[in-house]
């Protein structure tokens, strides 16, 4: 139940980045409303199904399908990158790869979800599907770390230039 | 369920591999990618940028022309004749009224002349004002003016129909090269007729000037010469049109200026 709580957290928190991040290119500012609308839908569709017990997983796969295609849509709406004056110092980029690295991981992690939970690795005292969601994290907040060091020097650069005037 | 450590170890690398390789293969794409359009856009910006620091050279070199223009009539022409009006007015002595009214004369002469200089130089420098009326109107007024001082017979030949719309700027730069040719005929060529023929079609624009000077020999570099002859190469240029001048010594010269239409 309490994973349940944490996906809606999870959710959102995806949901709202990404939206700000198609901002600049877009000209609808209701993407997270309708994120959260296919979500929500999603989410209790599964709820009811499930009777409200256990974790919902298919909405979670469901999220990871729709995030990875959100990542693969911005990568297209920066295709010509016109205002990107270096891609591997631009934060957004980054933030965007380690969300696809994650998702597009946990897509498979879910779809196996039954498989992977049964199968015992002792090295992690737990299942193969905790061991991956290890890995996946800590490729997510290595990329993750690099994007926020990225923006932290971009901020320190545009502090820089507005004083220098 | 329990299967062994090395068959685990396999699933994952696989597995890793497999969700690794892919977004991998999409990041990489979208960096090269990326940083390649990134240094041709660069290298279209600096292209840009020379371009126009080339235009606006041109432009610089041509006002430095007008000036230096300026200050040679006012001091070669309208200076000397004012200076020579002045000493003959001060020799003016009026117990000799019969020498007193010719040099009088030739005072009134010489202020006239004057005018005259002073009111070419007003259009040297107005041409923004004059061109208000079109390219057309614009050479036609120049030509009456050369017509009124008498100094050589004048022939315009331009279509009824009026020449397709051109930029104020480009309608400048090719106005510019033509009062160029237009004062080469009158200072340097002695010639005593002009001919000026306008010709358009829907993709170009076409000024022809000949007279029936003295002739000389055009430069071959293009760059070089005298007489204005590399600013209107350069404005030329800066049109992406096309300058040509035939000229020999004693046949007169004949030059042609040609803009495309955009």
């Amino acid at each position: 139940m309490m994973y349940n709580v944490f996906l809606w957290v999870e959710a959102c928190f995806i949901g709202s980045f990404l939206s700000y991040l198609f901002r600049p290119y877009t000209k609808t500012l209701r993407w997270p409303w309708y994120w959260m609308l296919l979500f929500g839908g999603a989410f209790f569709a599964e709820f009811a199904y499930m009777d409200g017990v256990g974790f919902m997983h298919r909405t979670t796969t469901g999220m990871s399908v729709f995030v990875v295609i959100g990542c693969v849509y911005y990568f297209w709406l920066i295709w010509d990158g016109s205002d990107i004056a270096n891609i591997l110092a631009y934060a957004p980029f980054w933030w965007v790869v380690g969300t696809l690295y994650f998702y597009f991981g946990s897509t498979a992690n879910n779809l196996l979800f039954q498989q992977l939970f049964l199968l015992h690795e002792p090295r992690f005292e737990g299942s193969v599907r905790y061991a991956t969601m290890i890995m996946l994290n800590i490729i997510l907040y290595s990329i993750w770390s690099y994007a926020f060091y990225c923006r932290y020097r971009e901020r320190k650069s545009i502090a820089y230039y507005s004083t220098a005037h | 369920m329990q299967v062994s450590g090395a068959e685990i170890n396999r699933l994952l690398l696989y597995g890793t591999l497999i969700f690794l390789i892919m977004p991998t293969v999409l990041v990489v794409f979208m960096v090269f990618y990326q940083r390649r359009i990134h240094a041709h856009r660069q290298a279209q910006a600096a292209q840009e940028a020379q371009h126009q620091r080339d235009k606006l050279l041109v432009k610089l070199e041509a006002e430095e022309n007008t000036r230096k223009r300026i200050a040679s009539d006012l001091h070669d022409n309208i200076g000397q004749v004012m200076s020579l009006a002045a000493l003959t007015l001060s020799a003016v002595d009026l117990s000799q009224p019969e020498k007193a009214t010719n040099k009088i004369e030739t005072v009134y002469l010489l202020i006239t002349r004057s005018i005259h200089e002073l009111r070419q130089l007003a259009r040297l420098i107005s041409a923004t004002e004059i061109l208000h009326g079109g390219l057309q109107q614009a050479i036609a007024k120049e030509l009456e003016w050369v017509r009124d001082s008498k100094v050589l017979a004048v022939r315009y030949d331009s279509p009824a129909a009026p020449p397709p719309e051109i930029s104020h700027e480009q309608a400048i730069l090719l106005f510019r090269s033509f009062q160029e040719l237009l004062g080469n005929a009158i200072k340097h060529a002695q010639a005593s007729a002009i001919s000026v023929q306008l010709h358009h079609t829907p993709q170009q624009l076409a000024i022809y000037v000949e007279d029936n000077g003295i002739g000389f020999h055009p430069p071959v570099d293009a760059s070089s010469g005298g007489m204005g002859l590399p600013a209107i190469r350069e404005r030329m240029n800066q049109l992406e049109g096309d300058f040509t001048i035939h000229s020999t010594p004693g046949n007169g010269t004949y030059a042609c200026l040609k803009c495309p239409i955009r």
